[in-house]
């Protein structure tokens, strides 16, 4: 029933073009990636082939945009098809007047209510997760006050999972005096019948924010009901930065109680998981630092937005104007079974706890160099069972200009992790050296190397050689050739399971 | 059949790419017009493209505090930002920090002493009208609105490339060769 205004939609922006070429401005950019090669799942080797292709067009016109995102999947990455009529992913109609503040917009689109705790509509392609809608929104401002109004039916989050949902909401905002700024936002989310497991939800948050030349401030909370769950869920968030000088501090703090519609990693064993099932329109501070090194983001804590209280402190410190130095310190736990505020490191609690320091500097205007080292530790407890895993981490980096042409990079760090839920004490290690040519191409070679005793799929070492090339100042050409170990990786709190592969990469992006 | 359905899509997509080929330019970029936006500082006040190229040049740099090689390449790219500034020349560092690490923005640029504006993109929807998926993703855009270069990701040493570029804009005349 759908394909109908879809495939009008099409014919009509592949006509427009042609017709107002005079006055219609075109951008875009079309992404190629292809893999052929072998992955390794549940044990076993098996044959990995994908061809993606997004191509990606905005029409302008005066104040009307048209964007369209043609989508071809055989298959994805993570598998799922797509062809057809169903390759229009993505088509919208903007109208928008910046004198007057506001604008309309009718299609897919994406937003963010104050810092997401009601809602943060999320699209990561590269961890397969949308939750953007397909409706209508208009958001417009006037003096002190901004408005924004939305209606639409969801993409559910992971590809994959059909899970759709109609949402409906609103957000208001207002800019007080003295800096401060305040806002207030519902959502509700309905069931499709059919074809969603969603149960009726009714989300409510409000903000209150605080901006001077030294200190930022902003504390936020928001309330879910659910039908048919008696517990309450709710999530609290703040954040206060301060800043003087060569100094700046970010300390966050985050208590989650959301709702949870499926449990664990579900999909955990195909080649995409799921995190904690939590409605994919919530998409609160994650407070913690997600991506540290290579090694040591290979084994992420996974906030559980269900039942997480935890802090986050992030210093950054520049000694001199060419250095620069963060400290980055998070701690979690569980909480909701003792209504609790803070996070403990009772082992009960599964607590969390990461340090992480690192240096970058430029020592000459041609040597850019970093530093890292970093601990972490983390419990799980289950079933009065405990098991724990801890890393300790250190590495150090440098790209040298050696010429105007020429440019060499290089790597190394290792990690000892204490894993007692399998009794392994092992060492794992990862070497990185390339060059760059003109700034255009790019070539190095990975060696990565673990020490497990028996470790997932036999694997022991991974080789793979990088080579990119930045064609006529619009084409990008990846190729990687070799093998990638894979693992968890986490983005926004999305985590998402890449297996590990051996063979042949390309990816082509080109912009128009 | 899946041959059949492969090579419908690739056709479709060749028929879209042609229909686009008639309004591209023939070499790249150049001379296309830059989608023009409105976004918030990281102080809450409202910023246009168009503020900025009423001065002169603008240099669009898509970043974000949790990628690496985007803060490698802040340090050359402020240091061109001072040296060109009165002459007109503005770089413009978009964040495109969404609610996860949006607190860890105004501390970190603060602590460098960075002094160019910081515009918040926390769902990319300029990032992606100006083609990027990714960060780093830099555009030079010329005082007629028109985009001179786009660099895809960060490589050492490209600072002196977007120097050169900056300093033809900046001479006389060199508004037109931004077309």
């Amino acid at each position: 029933m759908r394909k109908r205004p879809i495939l009008a939609f099409l014919l009509a922006s592949m006509l427009i073009a042609p017709l107002y070429a005079q006055g219609i401005s075109i951008q875009g950019s079309n992404e190629m990636r292809w893999a052929d090669g072998q992955e390794t799942l549940g044990g076993q080797q098996q044959t990995k082939r994908y061809f993606e292709n997004r191509l990606n067009t905005d029409f302008y016109y005066n104040r009307i945009r048209i964007g369209t995102r043609i989508t071809m999947l055989q298959p994805s990455e993570f598998g799922e098809t797509r062809f057809g009529p169903e390759t229009l992913e993505k088509r919208f109609l903007e109208f928008s007047d910046p004198q007057n503040n506001y604008r309309m917009r009718v299609g897919d689109f994406t937003t963010t209510w104050g810092r997401g705790l009601t809602l943060a509509l999320l699209e990561d392609v590269n961890q397969g997760f949308d939750s953007g809608l397909d409706g209508m929104l208009v958001a417009g401002e006037s003096g002190p006050f901004e408005v924004e109004v939305l209606a639409g039916r969801s993409h559910g989050g992971w590809l994959g999972l059909v899970r759709e949902a109609q949402i409906s909401g609103g957000h208001l905002g207002v800019t007080l005096p003295a800096g401060f700024a305040a806002g207030g936002q519902a959502l509700l989310v309905t069931p499709v019948p059919d074809v969603n497991s969603y149960r009726e939800n009714r989300s409510y948050g409000g903000y209150l924010s605080f901006d001077g030349s030294a200190v930022s401030l902003w504390a936020e909370h928001a309330i879910e009901e659910v039908d048919g769950s008696g517990s309450d869920h709710d999530a609290s968030y703040g954040s206060l930065s301060w800043y003087g000088g060569r100094v700046g501090i970010a300390l966050d703090y985050k208590r989650y109680r959301y709702y949870r519609f499926t449990s664990g990693l579900s999909g955990a064993g195909s080649t995409y998981a799921q995190s904690v099932g939590t409605l994919p329109f919530h998409n609160a501070p994650v407070v913690q630092r997600e991506f540290t090194s290579n090694l040591f983001s290979k084994h992420p804590h996974i906030v559980r937005f269900d039942d997480e209280v935890g802090v986050q402190l992030e210093v950054t410190y520049n000694p001199t104007n060419a250095s620069t130095l963060v400290l980055s310190y998070s701690q979690s736990s569980q909480f909701v079974e003792r209504e609790g505020w803070v996070p403990l490191l009772d082992e009960e609690e599964s607590p969390f706890r990461e340090l992480f320091l690192e240096l970058t500097a430029y020592p000459a205007a041609s040597w850019y160099m970093s530093a890292w080292t970093g601990y972490n530790e983390e419990v799980v407890f289950t079933n009065r069972r405990i098991s724990w895993t801890r890393q300790v981490v250190a590495g150090a980096g440098s790209d040298i200009v050696l010429t105007p042409d020429w440019s060499l990079k290089s790597s190394a760090e290792g990690v000892r992790v204490e894993d007692v839920a399998v009794g392994d004490d092992y060492f794992d290690g990862l070497v990185v050296a390339g060059v760059t040519w003109r700034s255009r191409y790019t070539a190095a070679v990975t060696y990565e190397w673990t020490g497990q005793q028996n470790p997932p799929n036999d694997a022991s070492q991974w080789v793979k050689v990088d080579m990119g090339a930045f064609i006529a100042n619009r084409h990008e050409l990846l190729v990687t050739i070799g093998q990638e170990r894979g693992g968890l990786v986490c983005s926004s709190g999305k985590c998402r399971v890449v297996t590990p592969f051996d063979g042949v990469k390309v990816s082509l992006t080109t912009l128009f | 059949m899946r041959l059949i359905r492969l090579t419908a899509n690739v056709l479709l997509i060749l028929l879209l790419l042609m229909i686009h080929a008639g309004d591209v330019s023939a070499d790249d970029l150049e001379g296309k017009k830059a989608p023009s936006f409105t976004l918030k500082t990281v102080d809450g006040e409202r910023y246009t493209l168009e503020s900025a190229l009423a001065k002169g040049p603008v240099l669009l740099d898509f970043w974000a505090t949790w990628c690496q090689p985007c803060k490698q390449a802040l340090p050359p790219l402020a240091k061109i930002y001072e040296t060109y500034r009165d002459q007109g020349y503005t770089m413009l560092a978009i964040s495109v920090d969404n609610t996860r690490s949006v607190s860890k923005i105004r501390p970190y640029i603060r602590s460098q002493g960075f002094t160019f504006p910081v515009l918040l993109d926390t769902d990319s929807q300029v990032l992606r009208q100006y083609g990027g998926n990714n960060v780093p993703h830099t555009v030079l855009i010329a005082p007629d609105g028109t985009i001179k270069k786009v660099w895809i990701g960060y490589h050492p040493g490209e600072e002196k490339e977007i120097e050169a570029q900056v300093l033809t804009l900046l001479q006389p005349g060199g508004e037109e060769s931004g077309q």
